[in-house]
């Protein structure tokens, strides 16, 4: 171990924090200790290292012209912060954490920025243009729509919006995963669009889940009241979610098929109440909204597809006893081989990866 | 792209400029503080959307009272302090959390770094050691080095950020280069006029 004393001088000076006599103290302790030089040295070398250079000039401008126009908003009460966040259509890097700059990205952030310097009153000319976020495999969204509500998109989805949300109705299209959390407007009801499904709102936080390859539709409550209505059946009876409850919708539901209706032959509605004391960060549906990913008890199978989505990879199964596997566990920051890592802590099994491809094997 | 560490004087003359408006000058600001401040949000809050929206806010309440720019007596210290502030603040609104000591519990994120393209000692393999050695270190230490190191704070200033004394910053400071030259001191032993031992 090096000498506290050492350790404490050698801190000083690297942080300017040294004074004269305690340089000179170094020094000399420098000269009667020639092996401490080697370490002195390399702290010099290391604190002087530099950060990579990142390269987000243009998005770091655009984020900037946000910021200005919302301090420069005249506001009645404090705003949320407001700004929406575009992906541009081709990330640079596979997990995009980054953004990278593409003409698209100052095509809606200019968007984004107009809507936002529009103050109250008639308007030049009518927005209509059609605001789309997009958040790319691996990738999560954060976004706020023109009334406050926040929206979270998750990897592979997208959500489209009319650029001013319009005096009678919120209405925004969805495909994919989001999160939203709704602005509480009596006046103008809040509805998300998916494929099968519109989920009105009449509260505030929820999770609503349309991949266009899964089977079903996810909507899951948390906080607030909200009412689904299935779009190929208008006429049939909505229904009302209350919190903590999560509805599956089925979206080859025939007459003939139904999973656990909670009423009558033709709803393809199913309903099943969430543990209510568990924190929003925990319910499997939406703890990927805090960048956590929970499985409780799927097979390694079944979340395989969650994982091809959060890390954008795709994951192939050779052995099928490994595949089985039923899956406690909850990732938060990890990269896709700390993840398998703890996996195979779970139950051995081995696996390859070449490029984004991964093969887990029996061990 | 900044590593640079603005003097008080260059920070004052920024601060005065903002106070009449200058937008030039409150982007200069952005640009050298944001990217160091998300990290420092981030390693509070755990997640990246929310650092940059708790950040934003520290700059946005800037902006608003631009007038009175010129009153904060330490620019430095109060944009970490505000945005620490402004992360317990979004931590508290979700308790559910179950978060006891926020500052217990940083996931410090250090930035990326890579060996400088000049001789000298550092080769890849000896600063992945380091960087190694700095991962491992306990939370709070990793938080007051990176403050100084990366930052470039005074211990004088990290201590006002953290609420926690100069004299705690300096103790955690021989921590960290301690435990750091104990990962390098393996790497010493095996220098090259040395015979070769084993591990």
């Amino acid at each position: 171990m090096i000498n506290d004393r050492f350790a404490q001088l050698m801190a000083r000076k690297l942080s300017g924090e040294a004074t004269e006599d305690e340089l000179r103290e170094l020094q000399s302790f420098l000269k009667d200790n020639p092996r401490a030089h080697y370490f002195l040295e390399v702290f010099t070398d290391y604190w002087k290292l530099e950060p990579k250079a990142e390269e987000d000039n243009i998005q770091e401008d655009i984020h900037f012209q946000q910021i200005l126009s919302i301090a420069e908003k005249e506001v009645a009460e404090t705003l949320p912060v407001v700004y929406a966040e575009p992906l541009p259509a081709r990330p640079r890097f596979m997990l995009a954490r980054r953004l990278a700059v593409a003409a698209i990205v100052i095509a809606l952030a200019a968007g984004g920025y107009l809507i936002f310097m529009r103050k109250a009153g008639p308007e030049a000319a009518p927005d209509m243009a059609l605001n789309e976020v997009v958040a790319k495999s691996g990738a999560r969204s954060y976004l706020l729509l023109p009334d406050g509500s926040k929206v979270w998109l998750n990897s592979e989805s997208r959500i489209e919006y009319k650029g001013n949300f319009n005096d009678s109705i919120r209405e925004v299209n969805l495909e994919g995963e989001a999160f939203f959390d709704v602005v509480k407007d009596k006046k103008r009801p809040f509805i998300v669009h998916t494929s099968d499904i519109d989920v009105r709102v009449l509260g505030t936080a929820f999770n609503v889940k349309s991949y266009p390859h899964e089977p079903s539709i996810e909507a899951t409550l948390i906080r607030g009241l909200i009412e689904v209505t299935n779009k190929k059946e208008p006429t049939s009876p909505k229904v009302i979610l209350r919190p903590h409850q999560k509805l599956v919708f089925s979206k080859d539901a025939t007459a003939g098929r139904q999973k656990a209706a909670t009423s009558p032959a033709h709803r393809p509605f199913s309903i099943t109440t969430l543990p209510k004391n568990i924190a929003d960060t925990s319910v499997v549906e939406t703890s990927w909204v805090y960048n956590k990913l929970v499985f409780d008890g799927e097979s390694f199978r079944e979340i395989a597809g969650k994982m091809e989505r959060w890390y954008d990879v795709k994951i192939l199964f050779r052995s099928d006893k490994v595949a089985d596997i039923p899956i406690h566990v909850a990732f938060r920051d990890e990269s896709i081989e700390e993840a398998l890592k703890a996996l195979q802590m779970i139950e051995p099994f081995t696996y390859k990866i070449s490029g984004n491809e991964i093969e887990i094997l029996k061990k | 792209m900044n590593c640079y560490t603005p003097n008080e004087a260059e920070l004052r003359l920024l601060q005065e400029k903002i106070a009449t408006s200058d937008q030039s000058a409150f982007r200069q600001l952005f640009t050298i503080y944001s990217k160091k401040l998300i990290q420092f949000a981030a390693s509070i809050v755990k997640s990246g959307d929310a650092a940059r929206e708790i950040v934003d806010e520290v700059f946005i309440k800037i902006w608003r009272n631009r007038s009175t720019a010129t009153d904060i007596q330490h620019l430095r210290v109060y944009l970490y302090t505000a945005t620490k502030n402004t992360a317990l603040n979004y931590l508290a609104t979700r308790a559910r959390e179950n978060i006891a000591e926020p500052f217990d519990f940083f996931a410090v994120q250090l930035s990326d770094e890579g060996p400088s393209p000049e001789k000298q000692l550092i080769n890849t393999e000896l600063l992945r050691k380091i960087q190694g050695a700095i991962e491992e270190l306990p939370p709070r230490c990793k938080m007051v080095f990176k403050l100084v190191r990366e930052d470039g704070l005074s211990y004088k200033e990290v201590g006002q950020v953290l609420n926690i004394s100069p004299k705690t910053v300096d103790a955690q400071m021989v921590i960290a280069v301690r435990q750091i030259s104990e990962k390098v001191r393996l790497d010493f032993d095996f220098f090259p006029n040395r015979n070769l031992k084993k591990n």
